[in-house]
């Protein structure tokens, strides 16, 4: 059997039973793995478990919050191992005891949150705290039955684990071993086979190489058997045979190889040396010149014998490096021509073209070079190549291209300028005409192509600017000449010419032409500012800057001290008139001005060419001209933005210099209008100064007198307009009233009863405005005197019945007898001029319906009352907005009411105060279009049993009967300057029976009573000479006179004045304007006493 | 492995042993007459493995002629073989844990339900009661001596109540539809079935407070300790046919709902429903020592029996048998 078959047998049955041992052994060990995993997993389940009963045992015992939290973590520590776990095991048996365990777990664990949340309740129960004590062992017993569960589940995985582990472990182990067996069975047999096969038969085959190797190559080797040892043996000897034969063959070729070689050589000599081109053979490694011939001897300018034996580098001006790199070429034909530079013997460099090719020469390889003196040609190319880049170098900074239209051909070629100028890359090269439109503007391709039809035509030149169109869109001019070049027989053939690039021209022309135009302006300005006023020198100075930047719109705004408004100052005629018609504050805070503004906050100009993609765009008011492109200048002055100044849609793009122009303008403007502001305020000033200092030494000089006589003053004045106002309405009411007895003519009774209620009218507003006046002076004080409720409001019923009746409404009155009978300590005529205030509105605003007037007590202590009025009408009612300026003085509901009604609407406000001082309140319930309820609530202390009723003029009727009867003939004194005043009183005196004599002045009627007897003095307080309660002083001490009348009748109405009289020894106060009733009920009061 | 690998087989057959042997009870008990036992059990669900063994043959099957003994609740069924009437009882572990307080002479073989659902109580919303505080002052009804009773008093204090706060009315298991009806209580602490079928009866009006983490219900069979010491071969027949019912349970649920519709006269849909809140095993663990213990220790505090001391209840449960039986069922130490 052959050896390589039994090896086959061996190899196959080992591998067959690998192949069954292997798959076994990796599932083998894969399933010991998952178990011994699924193991570790279950211990780790279970130590996680343990640890977190320990915790959990501890917060038991312990109750730390620290062991709730460490029980916490252990908890979530669980989670995380059972999501492992789920997705780690398995088999169905362990899912189902790990899902035991879970549920166990999470039961533990609610009963422990359970727990805590009841250890918390502990903590801050009172007295059922037993319950929650009992609930807590409840819980714990509890979580111990379900520790049970918890421990059995994961006892028994553990169990179900540890098992799987030993089972695969067994398993594993037994096929490591069958495995470990076989291999070792395979490796013994397979030992076996080659030690004794192969080596004893190799032995003789080693021999019989050697013998071979050491040249023997008759030698066979020796040959039994048919293995492959044999099969060896044979292909040697074999192989020894052919080796035999082939060796003689191939000396036979060397030896005519030799010959052959020999001959070529001599005929390459023959050609290298003879030839008239330089040649030269070179060592490539050294660079050694081997061979030289005589046309490089005479060229190089040395002996041969010495041009052999030079080394290459000694010619070649190249390093040396260099040279054998090159060389390192041309043996491996990498590049085989050369362009060197050669030193000749003589000193002399010149310029070489080299073919240097590897040549095979007696077995060495060396390089066979062929050398040109190309030195003129060389000077030739340089020279072109120098005056070429001459010309494009001047053709380029002079902006300044070629080009040549061959008429024939329609070719077209261009200087590599004109492709810069156009912007065209050169590598597509120049078009022909037509392809040209597309470099110009349609105006400048019309211009063109006419004159190069003409030039054709004609051979006429030309000369223009043009405007060309660059790849980006940009237009920039261009000037273009054209000569047309004839032939021989006068027709045109070529076109030739020159394009130069005049932007930079242009521009420079444009910018000396703005700033000139800027120079110009900011000298203007100055000039323009003695012409105009400021606003249209700001208006002149924004239409300028549009000028000088193209701009369309403009303004300027003063930014004011804070920095935080602005306040807009001008805009150019043109933006008011073209462009903006929006509505503009004129102040406006700097954070909701627009994005010109930007300027304001940033504290710098701002220059936008695109406001379409500004960043932080704003929008723009209504009515504002679309935005294009703005430029922002701000003027700061110590460190402030104090000016904005800004123009927009230019229709160029804003450049430095618009921005600096707005910069420098704006400047300008500023400084000048501050320097008008300045000596403008510098006049006014001084002016001011001078002004201010006369006034302040008249000043000085009446201050001291003014400061003392200033609260004197208020009170006087209040007292001399109060005098000086009832003085003639006395002499008015006064006439009126004496006329109206005197006459029966109706109609002049009609007129003059509307003169008495004019008058009457007139009256009540002087009383509000005095009574304002008063309360505004915090002069106002109020009477404490005895009275009756009920007769209070008897007499406004009187005063408002007429009206009443006039107008045909219905007047309740809800007064209960109790309160009608209370006898009242205070200010009866205050509480009468109230509420006839409150009744006489409700009378005035009802057109039709009811007046109700209600009072009812509100408290009743021993020593007073408090009684709430109301007074309530079907009227107009008032509004809320209204209700709230009622009582506020000068703010009548509106303005029209009092066109309407008539009245200084200061009753109520005198009316509240009077009530505020009575300790009460005023006020009302009211719905516009349904009526009013006006209430007043006032206290009053309640007087003794023998508190009387004031004189009433209810009993007026009466007193002028009683005086023409019981006291005709009675002499009066009547002390009265003012002569109408004398009239009035002493017709009213004289009606009913009285005689009067007259005293003009305090001193006469002094005298008057001295020299006899008056039964009552009329004394007029304010007279010339002696005022009255002067003259009263000295009467009162006359013999006689201690007990005579002597009554006030003055226009000095106030409390204070009718005090002063009392304390002077008066007995009454009459205040003037003299009401006839009220005189003659006060004179029966006096005069009755006296007789009685 | 051994399908794909034959070599494995020829090697690892070598190494493995057959341990399968035939079943010696088979053959043996065939010659034998039954033995006649009777057995007192509930038409509650928690008797379920006592009905499905009956119906079955399990007992037959075991060489056992059991005699049923039908009782309303597992008090009075323990009451039965107490008064000798019954030699097996299906009882919760609170009358289990009287009697250990009482010194009755029995014990208890397996356990054979738990449940932490069946118990809860029962209130009329109209009675003002929506939740677990506005039990507070109520009338409620719970049955005395049983599971009832602990559940009760175990939910008052998850809620900060005491006996002291409410109303307690003792009733029937079977008292407490009426009397929720008629409203003579506002709440009961009851079991299923009832609690299903007042729940149900009440509907809208009613409300059911569980709490399924204060108390795990367990259900047990009990017998006289004298009985099983005589007879140990009796108790492991009568344990291998329950485990029997276990198996049949956990496999054909549907069919043991059936088995329990017919053997109780309940609807099949309620049983259903309820079916869940139950955990039919057969086993023994540390469990109901510890329970009996709790509730011992309860009775005695709230002075529910004269006794002062913990009874010893390692001898109220008797696991020989049932390790007999099925070893891995028994986890409680002896």
């Amino acid at each position: 059997v052959r050896i390589s078959t039994r090896l086959r047998i061996i190899t196959g049955v080992t591998i067959g039973a690998l192949a069954i041992l292997i798959p076994v052994l990796v599932w083998s060990f894969v399933e010991f793995k998952n178990a011994k995993d699924d193991d570790a997993l279950a211990d780790a389940l279970h130590d996680n478990y343990f640890e977190r009963a320990s915790f959990r045992d501890q917060y038991f015992l312990y109750r730390e919050d620290r062991l709730r939290e460490q029980w916490i973590k252990s908890r979530t520590e669980t989670d995380r191992l059972l999501t492992q776990a789920k997705r780690q095991f398995q088999r169905k048996q362990d899912q189902a005891l790990l899902e035991r365990f879970r549920t166990s777990v999470e039961d533990t664990a609610q009963l422990f949150d359970r727990i805590v949340a009841n250890t918390q309740v502990m903590r801050t129960a009172g007295a059922n705290k037993g319950v929650y004590e009992e609930f807590d062992r409840r819980l714990y017993s509890q979580l111990l039955l379900i520790a049970i569960d918890v421990r059995m589940a994961i006892t028994t995985l553990q169990s179900s684990t540890e098992g799987r582990v030993q089972k695969h472990y067994q398993q594993l182990a037994i096929i490591t071993a069958l495995f470990a067996f076989t291999l070792a069975l395979a490796v013994i047999l397979i030992a076996q086979q080659m030690d004794r096969l192969i080596r004893r038969r190799l032995l003789p085959l080693h021999s019989g190489v050697e013998s071979i190797a050491q040249g023997d190559l008759g030698h066979r080797i020796e040959t039994n058997g048919s293995d492959e040892f044999s099969e060896l043996a044979l292909s040697i000897n074999s192989m020894t045979g052919k080796l035999e034969e082939l060796t003689q063959t191939l000396e036979q070729k060397v030896v005519e190889r030799t010959e052959a070689l020999e001959k070529s050589e001599a005929r390459f000599r023959h050609f290298f040396e003879k030839n008239k081109s330089v040649m030269l053979l070179i060592e490539p490694t050294s660079g050694a010149i081997i061979e030289a011939n005589q046309a490089a001897a005479t060229y190089y300018g040395y002996e041969q014998q010495r041009l052999v034996g030079m080394n290459i580098s000694n010619i070649n001006t190249l390093p040396p490096e260099d040279v054998a790199l090159e060389r390192q070429r041309a043996l491996h034909d990498e590049r085989n021509y050369f362009n060197f530079r050669h030193r000749l013997n003589s000193g002399e460099i010149r310029d070489v073209e080299v073919y240097s090719t590897s040549f095979d020469a007696s077995g060495k390889t060396l390089l066979f070079s062929i050398i040109h003196d190309v030195t003129k040609r060389k000077l030739a190319e340089e020279a072109l190549q120098h005056s070429k880049t001459m010309m494009e170098r001047t053709e380029s900074m002079a902006r300044l291209a070629s080009f040549e239209w061959d008429v024939d051909a329609n070719t077209v070629t261009w200087s590599p300028e004109m492709f810069r100028i156009l912007g065209r890359d050169p590598t597509l090269g120049a078009p022909n005409l037509e392809g040209q439109s597309q470099f110009y503007t349609a105006a400048s391709t019309h211009l063109l192509f006419d004159a190069v039809e003409r030039a054709v035509a004609d051979g006429t030149p030309y000369e223009f600017e043009l405007m060309t169109v660059q790849p980006d869109g940009e237009q920039r001019p261009c000037y273009v000449k054209g000569f047309p070049e004839r032939n021989t027989s006068g027709r045109v053939v070529r076109l030739a010419g020159l394009v130069q690039d005049i932007t930079d021209r242009k521009h420079a022309e444009a910018q000396t032409m703005r700033q000139a135009r800027r120079g110009e302006a900011l000298l203007r300005l100055p000039r323009l500012s003695e012409e105009m006023d400021e606003h249209d020198f700001m208006q002149r100075s924004l239409t300028l800057a549009e000028d000088i930047t193209g701009s369309q719109v403009s303004f300027m705004h003063f930014v004011n001290d804070d920095e935080d408004t602005i306040e807009l100052v001008a805009w150019s005629q043109r933006t008011t008139a073209e462009y903006c018609h929006a509505t503009f504050d004129r102040h406006y805070p700097v954070s909701s001005a627009g994005n010109w503004a930007d300027a304001v906050r940033q504290r710098a100009p701002v220059l936008c060419n695109d406001y379409a993609s500004y960043p932080g765009k704003m929008g723009l008011p209504d009515g504002h001209a679309q935005l294009l492109r703005f430029v922002s200048v701000p003027v700061i002055e110590n460190g402030k933005v104090v000016m904005l100044t800004g123009v927009g849609n230019s229709a160029a793009a804003y450049d430095e210099f618009d921005l600096e122009s707005v910069k420098l303008i704006s400047n300008e403007i500023w400084h000048i209008v501050q320097r008008r502001r300045d000596q403008r305020g510098l006049e006014q000033q001084k002016a001011l100064l001078e002004t201010r200092v006369t006034q302040r030494t008249e000043a000085l000089a009446i201050a001291t007198d003014r400061a003392e006589a200033a609260n004197r003053a208020k009170s006087q004045f209040l007292a001399n307009m109060s005098h000086e106002l009832r003085t003639p309405m006395n002499a008015i009411l006064g006439m009126t009233s004496l006329a109206l007895r005197r006459t029966t003519d109706p109609q002049l009774v009609d007129k003059l009863t509307k003169i008495d209620n004019a008058s009457h009218l007139l009256l009540s507003v002087i009383n509000d405005i005095l009574d304002i006046s008063k309360i505004e002076a915090g002069r106002l004080t109020l009477e404490r005197v005895s009275f009756k409720f009920g007769s209070v409001l008897e007499s406004v019923m009187n005063m408002v019945g007429q009206r009443v009746a006039e107008k045909g409404l219905k007047l309740f009155i809800d007064l209960p007898p109790e309160i009608a009978r209370l006898s009242l300590l205070g200010d009866p005529l205050r509480l009468e001029q109230v509420l006839l205030n409150l009744t006489g509105n409700a009378v005035k605003f009802t057109a039709q319906g009811v007046v109700t007037v209600r009072v009812m007590k509100l408290e009743e202590s021993h020593g007073d009352v408090l009684l709430r009025c109301e007074v309530q009408d079907s009227g107009i009612g008032i509004t809320p907005e209204e209700q709230r300026r009622l009582f506020i003085a000068f703010e009548q509901a509106d303005g029209s009411m009092t066109r309407k009604y008539g009245g200084t609407g200061l009753g109520l406000v005198i009316s509240r105060r009077l009530a505020e001082l009575m300790g009460g309140d005023i006020g009302l319930i009211s719905t516009a279009g349904q009526g009013s309820t006006f209430w007043l609530i006032v206290r009053f202390s309640k007087a003794g049993k023998d508190a009387v009723a004031p004189a009433a003029n209810s009993a007026a009727g009466s007193a002028e009967m009683q005086l023409k009867t019981r006291h005709a003939g009675t002499r009066i004194l009547l002390a009265e300057d003012e002569p109408i005043n004398q009239e009035v009183s002493r017709g009213l005196l004289e009606d009913v029976g009285l005689i009067v004599e007259l005293a003009e002045d305090g001193g006469v009627a002094v005298a008057m009573a001295q020299r006899s007897h008056y039964d009552l003095i009329l004394m007029d307080m304010q007279m010339p000479q002696m005022n009255g309660v002067e003259a009263t002083r000295v009467i009162r001490a006359l013999p006689g006179y201690a007990q005579t009348p002597i009554l006030a009748m003055t226009a000095n109405a106030f409390e204070e004045d009718r005090k002063l009289c009392i304390d002077a020894g008066m007995d009454d106060h009459i205040g003037k304007p003299v009401a006839p009733e009220v005189l003659y009920a006060t004179l029966v009061k006096w005069l009755n006493r006296t007789r009685d | 492995m051994g399908k794909a690998l034959p070599l494995c087989i020829f090697i690892l057959a070598t190494l493995a042993g057959c341990d399968k042997s035939p079943s010696q009870n088979t053959g043996q008990r065939s010659t034998e007459p039954d033995q006649q036992v009777t057995f007192a059990y509930t038409y509650q669900p928690q008797s379920t493995l006592a009905h499905i063994a009956t119906t079955k043959g399990y007992f037959k099957e075991e060489g056992l002629d059991v005699k049923p003994l039908m009782r309303a609740f597992g008090k009075e069924a323990l009451q039965a073989v107490l008064e000798q009437k019954a030699d097996f009882a299906t009882v919760a572990e609170t009358p289990v844990m009287f009697s250990g307080l009482k010194g009755d002479k029995i014990v208890v073989i397996a356990n054979i339900e738990a449940s932490t659902t069946n118990n809860a109580i029962v209130a009329r919303k109209t009675s003002g009661i929506t939740a677990p505080g506005d039990l507070k002052g109520k009338r409620v009804g719970f049955t005395a001596g049983t599971t009832s009773d602990f559940f009760l008093d175990s939910f008052l204090t998850a809620n900060g109540l005491t006996r002291q706060d409410i109303q307690p009315v003792a009733l029937k298991p079977d008292e407490m539809k009426e009397a929720m009806t008629a409203k003579n209580v506002d709440a009961v602490s009851t079991w299923n079935y009832p609690l299903t079928l007042i729940a149900q009866k009440l509907g809208n009006e009613a409300v059911v407070f569980y709490d399924r983490q204060i108390y795990t219900e367990t259900f047990n069979v009990a017998a006289q300790q004298d009985f099983v010491r005589t007879k140990p071969e009796t108790v492991k027949r009568f344990l291998r046919a329950l485990v029997k019912a276990e198996e049949f349970v956990a496999k054909n649920p549907d069919e043991a709902q059936t088995i329990m519709a017919a053997a109780t006269k309940i609807d099949k849909s309620l049983i259903r429903d309820v079916w869940n809140a139950f955990n039919y095993r057969v086993v023994l663990d540390q469990k109901l020592l510890l329970t009996l213990e709790d509730e011992a220790r309860w009775a005695i505090k709230n002075k529910l029996t004269d006794k002062t001391a913990m009874p010893d209840y390692t001898g109220y449960i008797h696991s020989d048998s049932l390790r007999a039986v099925r070893p891995e069922a028994v986890s409680t130490n002896r």
